[in-house]
C-alpha cells in the first residue's frame, strides 16, 4: 500500500511528464493552443488519464515486416507451390523433317510453305489491283491462270500471268457442301489427274 | 590484411586447401565446380595467380570481364571425371537485367538444342540475346574447347548482371522533371558437356516420401 504522500508525488511526476510531452507534441505537431485546449479539456480537470497516449502517438506503425521468403515469392514466384511467373516451356513446337525447321502446331512453317505464301501474296496483290479503289468487293471471285477458261461461272475474274502451280489444284476451289436447296450429299471431286 | 602474402606462405597454402571444398564433379552440379591449386610460381600481373585469372575483353565487347578467363583454367589431372565447360558472355546489352532474369531462368538446365528451340518461339528481346549468346558459345565449344558433339551440351549457368546505367530526364507537367534510367546488362552463360539433369530445379523433383523422412 502506498501512502498518500507517495501517491501525490507520483501524480505530480505524471503531470510533469504529461505536460512536457503535450508541449513537445504541440511543438512538433503544430497543434494550436486553442485546439489543444479544445481537444484536451480534461487536462484542465487534471484527471489521471493518458489522452496523449490515445491521440498523439501513432499506434498503427508497421511492426510486422514481410519476410525475405515472402517477398521473393511475390516477386519471383514459387514453382513448388504452384506460383510461377515468367515464360513456360512451349510444348507445341515440332520439327519439319525435310527442312529441319521448327514450327508451332497450328501455324505455318515459313520455310516449308514459302512457295505457297508467295503465291498467295501474288494472288492477293492481283485481286486488289483488279478490284480497284473504292469498289465494294461483294462479288464471287475466280482466279484464272494462263491457259484456263472461265466456264459457266459468274462473277469477277482475276487473271494471273503465269501458269497454275502444281500444288494449287482445282479441287481446292470447289465448295464443300452441296447446291443450295439441294440435299446435303457428298460432292465428288472433279478435275483431278 | 594481405591475403596474397598469407596464402603464399606454406601455412597459408595448407589453410587454403583446407578451406576450399573438394569438388564433386557430378553432372548434377549446377554450381561452378572449380578446384585450382595455387602454384608457387606466380604470373607477372599482380592481381592474380595465372593467365586464367586476368580479365578478358570478349571480342565485340568493351568491358574486361573475368568470366571468359575461366575457359583458360587448366585443371590438374586427378583422374576423376570432369565434364567440359564453356563460359561465354556478352556485355553491355541495352536491356533491363530484371527483365532478363526471367529469360535466363527459363533457359537454365535445358539442353542447348532445347534452349535454342524454345527461345526461337519466345518473342522477347531477351530471348533473341540469349539465343545468340548460346549459339556463339556452342561454336566456341566445338572450335576451341575440344567438345566432340555440339548437341551434347546443356546450360549449366545462365544469369544477367547490371551493367552501366545512363541517366536521363523527361518532362512532366507544370515544369517538373522525372529521372529516366537507361539500363544495360551483361549476359553470362556456362555450357557443360553431357546430358542435362532431369531435376535441375527443385520443383522438378518427384516427391519422395522416404527422403522427406
Amino acid at each position: 500500500l502506498t501512502s498518500t504522500r507517495d501517491m501525490a508525488m507520483f501524480r505530480a511526476v505524471c503531470n510533469i511528464v504529461d505536460n512536457t510531452i503535450s508541449n513537445v507534441i504541440s511543438r512538433w505537431g503544430g497543434f494550436h493552443h486553442n485546439l489543444a485546449i479544445a481537444n484536451y479539456p480534461h487536462i484542465a480537470h487534471r484527471q489521471q488519464d493518458d489522452s496523449w497516449l490515445k491521440d498523439s502517438i501513432f499506434w498503427t506503425t508497421p511492426r510486422n515486416r514481410r519476410t525475405l521468403e515472402k517477398r521473393w515469392k511475390r516477386r519471383f514466384g514459387a514453382p513448388n507451390w504452384g506460383v510461377h511467373f515468367g515464360p513456360r516451356i512451349n510444348k507445341k513446337i515440332r520439327v519439319d523433317h525435310k527442312t529441319g525447321e521448327y514450327f508451332e502446331i497450328g501455324k505455318l512453317a515459313p520455310v516449308t510453305y514459302k512457295k505457297v505464301m508467295d503465291e498467295t501474296r501474288k494472288i492477293q496483290q492481283r485481286m486488289a489491283d483488279s478490284f480497284g479503289v473504292g469498289v465494294p468487293k461483294d462479288q464471287e471471285t475466280l482466279v484464272l491462270y494462263k491457259g484456263e477458261e472461265k466456264g459457266g461461272m459468274k462473277g469477277h475474274v482475276v487473271e494471273m500471268e503465269h501458269e497454275r502451280p502444281s500444288f494449287f489444284s482445282q479441287n481446292l476451289l470447289q465448295k464443300e457442301y452441296g447446291k443450295p436447296g439441294g440435299s446435303q450429299e457428298t460432292v465428288r471431286p472433279s478435275g483431278l489427274g | 590484411m594481405n591475403l596474397c602474402k598469407m596464402l603464399r606462405s606454406e601455412g597459408g597454402r595448407v589453410l587454403w586447401e583446407a578451406l576450399t571444398p573438394s569438388v564433386s564433379t557430378s553432372l548434377h552440379a549446377p554450381v561452378r565446380s572449380f578446384h585450382c591449386q595455387i602454384s608457387q610460381n606466380f604470373a607477372a600481373h599482380p592481381t592474380g595467380f595465372g593467365n586464367w585469372d586476368k580479365k578478358i575483353t570478349v571480342p565485340g565487347g568493351s568491358k574486361p570481364l573475368s568470366w571468359p578467363g575461366y575457359n583458360e583454367r587448366v585443371h590438374p589431372p586427378t583422374g576423376e571425371y570432369r565434364p567440359a565447360y564453356i563460359c561465354h558472355v556478352r556485355d553491355n546489352i541495352k536491356y533491363s537485367p530484371k527483365k532478363m532474369w526471367y529469360v535466363a531462368n527459363f533457359v537454365k538446365g535445358l539442353s542447348v538444342d532445347e534452349a535454342i528451340k524454345q527461345l526461337t518461339f519466345l518473342h522477347t528481346k531477351g530471348a533473341v540475346v540469349a539465343k545468340e549468346v548460346i549459339e556463339e558459345a556452342v561454336e566456341l565449344a566445338v572450335k576451341e574447347h575440344n567438345v566432340e558433339f555440339r548437341s551434347n551440351l546443356w546450360v549449366a549457368e545462365s544469369f544477367a548482371t547490371k551493367a552501366m546505367v545512363i541517366k536521363g530526364y523527361r518532362k512532366h507537367a507544370r515544369g517538373r522533371f522525372g529521372k529516366i534510367k537507361y539500363k544495360y546488362m551483361h549476359y553470362f552463360v556456362r555450357l557443360e558437356e553431357g546430358q542435362p539433369p532431369k531435376d535441375f530445379y527443385d520443383h522438378q523433383e518427384k516427391f519422395d516420401p522416404d527422403r522427406m523422412l
